[in-house]
């Protein structure tokens, strides 16, 4: 039988401080917890970039009219299933930047370790190159350290607005 | 020009930074996980790149990280990019982690396959 226990739950607008008080608290909870040096660090690293993904992506979208503060808030749950860490996030996405999203996961979920290890490499020194942040790396690192396919979902809100769920099971 | 030590406190997300550039010892140790990274880590690659006007025979950076975010990665290609940038001297990096923390070796391999400089990737028992 499943069983599911919440660590930490969290839903409302994302903010620099806010990502910050999240990650002290996971990491706090984390050292009361019996798991393996390398697990706890796997866990807090993913959750890293899931943040930081999110907050970026909200960075994105700052003067969009349609992009309203009660779109700004994100949803991020993690929990233990089965004795496995799952990171589940959700936030909103405006319509058009799904496709490009979609497609990226796809290349990912497509590619095996080896795969996945040189397109981190490929896109690292890419971004050694130009001044701006290439998009990506923190999915493609989630996915190299999840050592699990990313499980996705896109769920129309409006014909603008899109909520985009990211579920992430943790080896 | 005289460029002075560089001296960074440790925060709960960025590294303590110490860089001597008279001994041509540098050290970048701890955790790396600011959300913007670059605020963080241009004003080392300015002065990395004031330095390496007028560099020390040889240059050795000690690189050991904890934790360390993709937004920090970035910004050390830049960082690594701006020291490779030295000509007619040594320069070495020597990326530090301890021996069970896997994550942190593939880190260094990955640095290792696209870092145009000497890179040796050193497991110890503890930092």
């Amino acid at each position: 039988m499943e069983e599911e226990n919440v660590i930490l739950s969290f839903k409302g607008i994302i903010t620099a401080d806010l990502l910050t008080s999240v990650l002290h608290l996971m990491e706090a909870k984390m050292e009361t917890m019996d798991e393996a040096p390398r697990t706890r660090k796997r866990v807090f690293s993913i959750l890293v970039e899931c943040l930081q993904n999110i907050y970026h992506h909200l960075d994105d979208n700052p003067t969009e009219a349609d992009f309203e503060a009660h779109n700004r808030s994100a949803v991020v749950l993690i929990s233990k299933v089965n004795n496995q860490f799952l990171i589940r996030t959700g936030n909103c996405i405006n319509i058009p930047k799904i496709m490009e999203l979609k497609e990226r996961l796809d290349m990912i979920n497509s590619l095996d370790k080896d795969g996945l290890r040189e397109m981190y490499q490929t896109s690292l020194s890419e971004a050694a190159m130009s001044p701006k942040a290439t998009a990506g790396l923190g999915m493609i690192d989630i996915a190299r350290k999840s050592g699990n396919k990313l499980d996705y979902e896109f769920l129309e809100i409006d014909t603008k607005i899109g909520f985009f769920c990211l579920n992430i099971l943790i080896d | 020009m005289s460029l002075t030590a560089l001296h960074i406190s440790p925060t709960a997300f960025t590294p303590e930074v110490k860089f001597d550039p008279i001994a041509g010892k540098f050290e970048i140790k701890g955790r790396s996980i600011p959300e913007n990274a670059h605020e963080f880590y241009n004003p080392l690659i300015d002065w990395v790149k004031t330095y390496s006007e007028n560099a020390a025979e040889s240059t050795s950076v000690d690189v050991y990280f904890d934790y360390l975010n993709t937004s920090s990665s970035k910004s050390l290609m830049h960082f690594f990019n701006a020291l490779s940038t030295i000509s007619g001297k040594e320069v070495s990096i020597n990326w530090l982690h301890t021996k069970d923390d896997e994550a942190m070796k593939e880190a260094g391999e990955d640095f290792n396959t696209i870092v145009n400089l000497p890179f040796n990737i050193v497991a110890t028992d503890s930092i």
